[in-house]
């Protein structure tokens, strides 16, 4: 995990790391690319597992709250 | 910048590498294509039925996002949701060779558990309500600010939160941090009142009696939350997020329904109890559970969204570990794909595993002295989930999309063996359970 | 003029197909001129002058500066012609 961690780290910090230019992001653009590309469903499901497990969260916030955890 | 020559120079050499052009006068006989995302609000439903094995828990719920655009990726989203829940969860009792008695969360009435089962408390018929606000817009170039406010309740809960967040973009936009905070505040207003710890379960009282041993009508709970993300570029085709979040809840954190079985030391059998005469009570000495009143989490989470030529696969991970000892993993992936023009199938599996809380006990037995926190939640103990299930979309022609998911969840829990008293250990019944959960979704604009 | 960037044809067929323009379109499918004009970010509109310079440079697109950038392109317009 820490490899991961500073290989991620080192890639924000070396701006060249892979610079895909701003004309050069057709796919990254794309509604199924994006990080909230099924943020209903997620939001529904990380309600039930905060309701029925014991660690909640990680992901971002918005919601959240409810007499079950 | 390239500097004023440059681009002369660019232009000159013509190095487009012209391939055509289109018509330089462009007739408007083609009529724009009038979508139905030409609308001001983007709205996503979805109706969701969560239902487990043997008559426990069932939940219905009507969710719906709206977001609206206002121009220059300034936005306003409106989350609303309403669920009703039924049936029943387990109590923290254990299960005795014997049926058992118990006495209801009001304390009006008894309920009984037959023999060789998990006692399991008939959970009040209830209905929640859910609303969240929230506004973000860009300022300056590369920034993007957002702020929320959410509240829900339902007839023993209430919360009111409110978030705050912050984007930058570096590297050309290949780069993106997250700072955000969050703020949340609840009540708890149990059914009978909040009990004190470990006090007993008591006989039936009459209806403008409150049932004994109650430390006041309701508590609160705050919780603090501060998430720190970067979300990279790692390719034309590859997006990488990580986040670090780190969360502190303070105030009432204990389940005031959740009771723990005292047994005998010797045979681990729950002790058995007779009510005064003339008066309905529990079989049984049952005790309310204990939490502390704090609780300090930090999680990591990294999520990778990978495009192989139109399908889509995400995969997710997330460590988290907390004070009270409770430490997981989850791993999780999705894969969708394309069927036809204009539908797609998406595959999630999701795994989950945690370890006990230090203060998780399977029950506690008669004449020890009492721990300074105990709880026999099963949502507390070594646990793991496993999750698998499909989701179907599909487009109409007049861009709006209908969809269904289908999943189902089963969940396994293990007491550590050092909670474990006299004769328990092979006798050990955890409240395992299976559930399926159905949603059905619309996407449309208005 | 504008100058289409996407790898593939069709992407562009279908976005003119949507919003139809009334301006020459040329096609640079590997970015060749958009890293020579050395562009920070889409969309991003450079007005030359009738001698071939540099006049003005607009980055992004925000329709709260629309009347903003129509001022400036007709002052551009208005200035001596050679």
């Amino acid at each position: 995990m820490k490899k991961t961690l500073f290989l991620a780290l080192a890639c924000t910090t070396l701006a060249g790391c892979t610079t895909v230019k701003p004309w050069e992001r057709e796919v990254l653009a794309r509604d199924d690319m994006q990080l909230d590309a099924n943020a209903l469903d997620t939001a529904l499901d990380d309600h039930i597992y905060f309701s029925k497990e014991g660690t909640s969260g990680g992901r971002g916030f918005g919601g959240g709250g409810c007499g079950c955890n | 910048m390239a500097n004023d020559k440059r681009i002369g120079g660019a232009l000159a050499a013509a190095a487009c590498g012209l391939l055509g052009t289109a018509s330089p006068v462009r007739a408007p006989a083609a009529e724009p294509a009038t979508k139905s995302t030409d609308g001001l609000w983007d709205v996503d439903t979805a109706f969701l039925y969560y239902g487990e094995s043997d008559g426990r828990v069932q939940d219905a719920s009507l969710n719906a996002i709206a977001v609206r655009d206002f121009g220059d990726d300034r936005k306003l989203s409106l989350d609303l949701g309403i669920d009703t829940l039924t049936g029943a969860s387990p109590s923290g009792a254990t299960a005795s060779d014997q049926p058992q008695t118990f006495t209801s969360p009001s304390g009006r009435g008894t309920y009984t558990t037959n023999a060789g089962e998990v006692p399991l408390d008939s959970s009040f018929h209830d209905t929640r309500f859910a609303l969240n606000a929230g506004w973000s817009q860009p300022f300056a170039r590369l920034y993007t600010f957002n702020a929320g406010l959410g509240v829900s309740t339902e007839f023993d809960y209430q919360h009111v939160g409110a978030n705050l967040g912050l984007t930058r973009d570096f590297n050309q936009r290949n780069t993106t941090l997250n700072l955000a905070v969050a703020y949340g505040q609840d009540k708890v207003k149990p059914v009978g009142g909040v009990p004190m710890p470990f006090s007993s379960m008591g006989d039936v009282v009459d209806d403008d009696v409150t049932p004994p041993s109650r430390s006041g009508d309701s508590e609160d709970k705050k919780v603090l939350d501060v998430l720190l993300g970067v979300t990279q570029v790692l390719g034309r085709h590859t997006l990488l997020r990580l986040n670090y979040s780190y969360s502190d809840s303070s105030g009432y954190l204990t389940d005031p329904y959740k009771i723990l079985s005292v047994v005998d030391p010797v045979t681990g059998e729950p002790l058995v109890r007779t009510p005064p005469p003339g008066v309905e009570g529990p079989g049984g000495v049952y005790l309310y559970e204990h939490r502390p009143d704090a609780r300090k989490k930090q999680s990591v989470y990294g999520e990778l969204r990978q495009d192989f030529s139109g399908k889509v696969l995400s995969l997710g991970y997330r460590y988290s570990t907390d004070d009270w000892e409770v430490d997981s993993h989850t791993l999780e992936g999705r894969f969708r794909f394309p069927v036809g023009e204009s539908s797609y199938l998406e595959p999630h599996v999701r795994y989950y595993t945690q370890t006990a809380a230090d203060f998780y006990r399977y029950s506690l037995a008669d004449g020890a002295p009492l721990p300074e926190f105990a709880s026999a939640d099963a949502r507390l103990a070594d646990l793991d989930a496993y999750t698998v299930g499909v989701k179907y979309a599909r487009q109409t022609t007049g861009g709006n999309e209908w969809s269904a998911r289908l999943e189902w969840y089963r969940q396994t829990s293990k007491a550590p063996a050092q909670t474990l008293i006299g004769n328990q250990p092979g006798n050990v019944q955890m409240p395992d359970f299976d559930a399926v959960i159905l949603q059905f979704g619309y996407h449309f604009s208005l | 003029m504008g100058v289409n960037v996407d790898a593939n044809r069709a992407d562009a067929e279908k976005f003119l197909r949507e919003v139809p323009i009334g301006f020459e379109v040329l096609y640079d499918p590997q970015g060749k001129v958009a890293e020579q004009f050395g562009l920070q970010g889409m969309p991003s509109s450079f007005v030359f002058d009738r001698e071939g310079k540099l006049a003005h440079t607009l980055l992004g697109y925000r329709e709260a500066r629309r009347g903003e950038h129509e001022t400036e392109i007709l002052n551009l317009l208005k200035r001596k012609s050679s």
